[in-house]
């Protein structure tokens, strides 16, 4: 290559940077903004109810959230529970003593919901069915887990969760996958 | 000089994946410490560990555990529990049963069993039983979870309330964990 040549490279190369620098500078964000997503029912739907509905947490937490998979501070996907990761609190919870927070059940829901925001907000939506979702995927198999096959389709597992998902909550099969071991 | 640094570069990669280096294993190796005095390698080893750690794929033990811990006597001591029964339950409803040794410790080589996670456990002592609230997902070493102090991210050592001898004149090591040789 020329030095001429190398030259004017250069020079181009500079003009792009400043001219991405400038571009990148040029607005000021706009504090307003924000991104709706939109979410599956968390009460009582997810959390359960006084009323004998134990809702999808319970399953999540029993089946995935033990302290070996997603009972683990650092996963995406991470789950609270009396009997594995406790959230951190002035009441110092130990895993394995006491019952679930009102604040670790919704944690588990914010967990879910921020795992896949933009394609959970198309699966409330009636854009796109469940099993667009990780959440669905990876414990039916459809997606390399770790964890292996958790269930399938139409287990009740499956129905619970994506019953809640699509906006069709089935509460016998949630407290079913409830009772489960 | 690119060409010297590219080939030195692959020379260096060529020579790590020989020596199958993984820095990450051997962290968690390392930070389990040198063995306690007077206690030889073997089954009364390391009471309490994560027997996994080295009892794994990556070595560098030379048998592979599925499963394997240690039985404490009481939440505040690590004294161990000889003889207790760990019952295993797989998800395909299949049981198997290992005996824990003087100083408390079990293990299932991959030669023993293979089961089909998740798996339930329960202990048997001295008609005391200790039932698991949970399942174990996939992990081999009890201790990775289960271990001191208890806090938001362990239950604390396993542990049943049985009878446990810390002078058990039978037991060729000290069955407090740590303790040393006899």
């Amino acid at each position: 290559m020329t030095s001429r040549r190398a030259g004017v490279l250069a020079s181009l190369a500079v003009a792009a940077t400043f001219g991405f620098v400038g571009a990148s500078c040029a607005s000021v964000p706009d504090v307003g903004r924000y991104t709706l997503v939109g979410q599956p029912n968390y009460s009582p739907q997810f959390s359960g109810d006084t009323m004998g509905n134990a809702g999808v947490h319970v399953f999540l937490e029993k089946q995935c959230g033990t302290l070996d998979c997603h009972g683990q501070a650092g996963r995406p996907l991470r789950f609270y529970s009396a009997g594995g990761l406790r959230a951190l609190s002035d009441a110092g919870n130990v895993s394995g003593v006491g019952a679930d927070t009102p604040d670790e059940i919704y944690a588990n829901f914010v967990s879910v919901v921020a795992l896949e925001p933009e394609e959970i907000s198309r699966v409330v939506a009636g854009q796109d069915p469940p099993t667009f979702l990780l959440v669905v995927k990876k414990p039916r198999g459809l997606e390399n887990h770790k964890g292996g096959v958790r269930f399938n389709e139409g287990d009740v597992e499956d129905l619970c969760l994506t019953s809640w998902l699509t906006g069709q909550y089935d509460a016998m099969s949630c407290n079913m996958a409830a009772a489960l071991p | 000089m690119k060409r010297a640094v590219l080939t030195l570069s692959l020379m260096a990669a060529t020579l790590a994946a020989c020596l199958n280096t993984n820095p990450v294993h051997q962290a968690q190796v390392d930070a389990l410490g040198g063995e306690a005095p007077g206690v030889p390698v073997g089954e009364f080893h390391r009471a309490g560990q994560p027997c996994g750690v080295c009892h794994g794929a990556d070595g560098p033990a030379s048998t592979t555990f599925i499963l394997a811990g240690t039985v404490f006597s009481d939440p505040n001591k690590t004294i161990g529990v000889s003889a207790a029964n760990v019952v295993f339950v797989d998800d395909s409803l299949t049981n198997f049963t290992v005996t824990t040794n003087c100083v408390g410790n079990f293990f299932v080589t991959t030669n023993d069993w293979n089961p089909a996670f998740p798996v339930k456990v329960e202990i048997l002592a001295g008609g005391s039983t200790a039932t698991m609230i949970g399942h174990i997902s996939r992990e081999a070493s009890c201790a990775n979870c289960h271990n001191d102090p208890p806090r938001a991210t362990s239950p604390g050592h396993v542990w049943i309330a049985a009878q446990a001898n810390p002078n058990d004149p039978n037991c060729p090591v000290s069955p407090v964990a740590g303790a040393g040789g006899p």
